[in-house]
């Protein structure tokens, strides 16, 4: 079995890491080509005719768990387009924390001010260096100005527990509007302050979000996957879906689901110097963002 | 309590106790428990075991998920003995990870090295300073000795994440075999390194096991409550449990969660200068922990 395993897709550049750990959040452009956009498009389109209440250009639109929903949005819960920069963070025990389809037209509902994180007790007041989530964002839409119901974020603020505009729309000293091409796929850092903007065009704004998460911090729209669905992934998916009848799973997950990928240096299982009687599935193995902070000398 | 029936946090760490727990990794207190609190939880296992089919006199057992088979044990689930120290770490989010009753006779199956944490990928390689997962231990039987199936642990070792001995029985160098009257209560960090000692005496070692961690970190031996069971507990007590039909509320709580203790000092229900728009569910609290790393310059 082992000539079966992947071999961890490529993840972020020292560069890129430089760029999220500073600001919270990469854009990569172009990352789809028009074809890869339309297919998408389509995907979120079908889900979308699929709910008779719904109009298009008029119906705020969001899908939780939208991985179950389609075929192609299915498909990237391991692309390698992505899922190598959410294995440098959570390694062998990655896991979908949610996934979302939003459509926001004229009008949206639009969020105000947060992070990715739980309020009362932050995931920062425990982590403050590596997130314990973080959100690929693919952009489906054209989204070149304001007021076209864009992700606003305020760079660096994944660092700070408190912002002065939180619960409101206001904007914030500092703040950026993402206005990107179709195409765009943005990675960001859960505890990233961030907004919506209001739409006040006819465009509506098309994209999908897929968090990660280490699988021991608690999925976020749902207990458990469809048997049925899952049956229709491959290893790694179903592996990074982490649908387990046994909660105690979630920190001691089973043998057969190691490893999750092969290192991207060595082609190995595991770390260098681990003993043999050690099983692969208790086996530390060190992420790429371990090596990434101590690299930095630990600072974040 | 106050006026409209909400608990103010019961008391938790002293400054030494926090002390010992950062550096050590686990702190006793001894004589927690009085001789008729031993009696009165040293029936609740009993009574425990015999109702378990399975189970015959003079054998080891493990019941996880005590907390729902005993009225005497889901009592301990916000014990003012001990609920104080687990909030001070994990606020108003606290969980209930797991609990776990254990009796432990002569020839019993141990535990070799492990820590209380996911092995692939370590609670601490996220949060260094603190721990996601603590365990409060109640010890209900004298182990006076050795070879009692006796708990053994390295302190300090919940800061790291190898230990040379894992995955064995071998004894580690700098080792404490917990030596602990009945009565004693032990706090521990879920990252620290640990053993079972083998149980070579007639002496059954009897204890509970309750551990937590912040809501939004699974749980370890249920998904939700019996919801015949959660009607019998307290207010704090079924906000512990966090048994939420939908996974959402685990990272965000409904407002009637909220405050699960006001403060201790003030007797507030929020921080200072609260941010007065932000619903009490979605406000920071800070924890007594973070208060401590901020005063050490770690915040």
């Amino acid at each position: 079995m082992q000539d079966t395993y992947r071999v961890a897709p490529p993840g972020f550049s020292p560069e890129q890491w430089q760029e999220f750990a500073e600001r919270g959040i990469l854009i990569i452009e172009d990352a789809l080509t028009p074809e890869g956009v339309a297919y998408y498009r389509d995907a979120v389109d079908r889900i979308c005719a699929r709910d008779p209440g719904y109009v298009e250009g008029t119906t705020d639109f969001r899908v939780s768990n939208a991985v179950e929903a389609d075929p192609a949005v299915a498909e990237l819960i391991d692309h390698p387009r992505h899922v190598g920069y959410a294995y440098d963070l959570y390694g062998e025990m990655l896991k979908i924390v949610r996934s979302d389809i939003f459509v926001r037209p004229r009008d949206t509902d639009s969020n105000m001010w947060h992070p990715d994180s739980p309020r009362a007790t932050p995931y920062r007041v425990f982590a403050p260096q590596v997130p314990l989530r973080m959100s690929v964002g693919y952009w489906l839409t054209d989204l070149p100005t304001p007021r076209m119901g864009n992700f606003v974020y305020l760079p660096g603020s994944h660092r700070q527990q408190y912002l002065d505009g939180y619960y409101s729309h206001e904007p914030a000293p500092g703040e950026e509007i993402l206005c990107v091409r179709a195409g765009t796929m943005t990675v960001y850092n859960g505890n990233l302050w961030h907004r919506v903007e209001p739409n006040h065009t006819d465009t509506v704004r098309k994209n999908i979000f897929i968090a990660y998460c280490p699988s021991w911090v608690c999925a976020g729209d749902r207990l458990l996957s469809d048997p049925t669905w899952l049956a229709t992934l491959n290893r790694e998916q179903r592996i990074i879906m982490r649908s387990y009848p046994h909660p105690h799973d979630y920190t001691n997950p089973s043998a057969e689901d190691f490893p999750l990928f092969l290192d991207r240096e060595t082609g190995a299982d595991s770390d260098p110097g681990v003993p043999d009687r050690i099983p692969l599935r208790l086996r530390k193995r060190r992420t790429a963002a371990e090596r990434f902070t101590t690299d930095r000398g630990g600072d974040p | 309590m106050s006026e409209n029936g909400l608990r103010v946090a019961p008391r938790g760490f002293t400054d030494e106790q926090w002390r010992e727990f950062q550096e050590q990794g686990l702190i006793r207190i001894e004589n927690a428990l009085s001789p008729d609190e031993i009696g009165h939880y040293l029936a609740a296992v009993d009574r425990v075991a015999a109702a378990d089919p399975s189970y015959r006199r003079g054998q080891s057992l493990r019941k996880e998920n005590a907390v729902e088979l005993d009225p005497a044990i889901a009592e301990l689930i916000d014990h003012d003995r001990h609920v104080g120290y687990v909030y001070d770490v994990f606020g108003e989010m606290l969980k209930l990870l797991r609990s776990d009753l254990r009796i432990r006779v002569r020839g019993t199956e141990r535990n070799a090295w492990h820590p209380d944490s996911p092995r692939a990928l370590p609670y601490q390689v996220f949060s260094p300073d603190l721990p996601l997962r603590m365990s409060v231990g109640y010890w209900l039987t004298d182990l006076p000795a050795p070879r009692m199936g006796n708990f053994v642990y390295v302190p300090g070792s919940h800061r790291s994440q190898h230990l040379e001995q894992y995955h064995t029985h071998d004894s580690a160098p700098g080792e404490e075999i917990l030596r602990v009257q009945a009565g004693t209560l032990t706090i521990y960090n879920g990252n620290l390194w640990h053993r079972v000692e083998p149980n070579e005496t007639d002496v059954e070692r009897k204890n509970f096991f309750l551990s937590y961690c912040p809501s939004w970190v699974t749980a370890g031996d249920h998904y939700f409550s019996d919801d015949d069971w959660l009607p019998t507990l307290t207010r704090e007590q079924r906000i512990i449990m966090r048994s939420y039909r939908h996974p959402h509320g685990l990272t965000n709580p409904d407002a009637e969660d909220f405050p699960l203790f006001l403060d201790r000092e003030t007797g507030a229900d929020s921080d200072p200068d609260p941010q007065a728009n932000v619903p009490l569910r979605i406000r920071k609290r800070t924890t007594a922990a973070e208060k401590r790393l901020a005063a050490a310059g770690r915040a």
